[in-house]
């Protein structure tokens, strides 16, 4: 028996090459693919939302610290707060689900 | 599937598409799986791996240079992977219970199965990257310079593993290991 043979005849005892194709293997493969890209997609906008609200948690006692009254802080609170509520609303008009703008949107994704 | 085929799937996986990354894992389980079922052991544990290794590979994808074939870089993926996530009392129940398995085959007078044990145990008893090795060049899916990649050692280092470590199999089938 030529090296070449042996090798290939211990390769087959240690452990055999499986039949292919293997659809159950695919589907298995893309279904942990699939989790796993989910599984990072949730990590990552929990921890844009923990940066987000830590970061307006902080505005306050940073602003404090600074000497910023109640008073001096008001408009600036105000207009930061209706810049907020344009933007949410934005938003919803655009990517909500029953979007107002759904249309427009998917002829300009089309195009 | 040829190299040009592969580097067109891969970009095709990298912008999303589902389809092309199935028809890589189609195209590259055989010798994956082949590899990490002589490497690890047990048939289950090393598909399991090997899905693993697949998913992770759809997420880092991007790190593939093509320089190399695609289940080269699967390969060296599964491989951190094992490396990574080995816990020794865990390969020790596992192997017990390939040794079990064979075992009970091989009472039933089955001549096969005695070599499949004999062989399994030189196996585990080799090194890691020795083993590694071994289950990467001996059914000829990978050459050595396949495998150096793979492993991240030395060239040399790899030859050597493997002349050594099939020296050692042949005289656990009882056969006179060739000289080099």
């Amino acid at each position: 028996m030529s090296e070449r043979d042996a090798d290939l005849l211990m390769a087959d005892l240690l452990g055999e090459a499986p039949e292919t194709p293997d659809p159950g293997f695919r589907y298995d493969v893309l279904f942990r693919a699939s989790i796993r890209a989910r599984r990072r997609a949730a990590m990552s906008k929990a921890l844009n939302q923990i940066a987000l609200f830590s970061a307006i948690g902080l505005i306050f006692p940073v602003g404090g610290a600074l000497g910023l009254t109640w008073e001096m802080a008001q408009p600036l609170v105000m207009a930061t707060g209706l810049l907020a509520l344009g933007l949410a609303a934005a938003s919803v008009t655009i990517l909500g689900p029953r979007a107002v703008l759904a249309r427009s949107r998917a002829i300009l994704t089309r195009s | 599937m040829d190299a040009a085929e592969e580097a067109r799937l891969v970009q095709a996986a990298r912008n999303g598409d589902m389809t092309a990354f199935g028809r890589l894992v189609d195209a590259n389980q055989p010798a994956v799986r082949a590899f990490l079922r002589r490497f690890v052991g047990s048939y289950a544990d090393a598909d399991d791996l090997a899905q693993e290794a697949f998913a992770r590979t759809w997420e880092v994808l991007e790190r593939f240079d093509g320089s190399s074939r695609l289940r080269t870089f699967i390969c060296g993926v599964a491989f951190q992977y094992w490396r990574r996530a080995r816990r020794a009392d865990s390969r020790r129940m596992a192997r017990d219970d390939a040794y079990a398995q064979l075992e009970d085959q091989e009472t039933a007078g089955d001549a096969r199965m005695a070599q499949k044990l004999a062989l399994r145990r030189a196996m585990d008893e080799l090194p890691d990257d020795q083993r590694a090795a071994l289950a990467l060049c001996l059914g000829q899916d990978f050459t050595h310079a396949e495998a150096s990649e793979i492993l991240k050692l030395p060239l040399g280092t790899v030859k050597s593993h493997v002349t050594r470590g099939r020296a050692r199999l042949q005289a656990a089938l009882g056969a006179p290991a060739e000289a080099g």
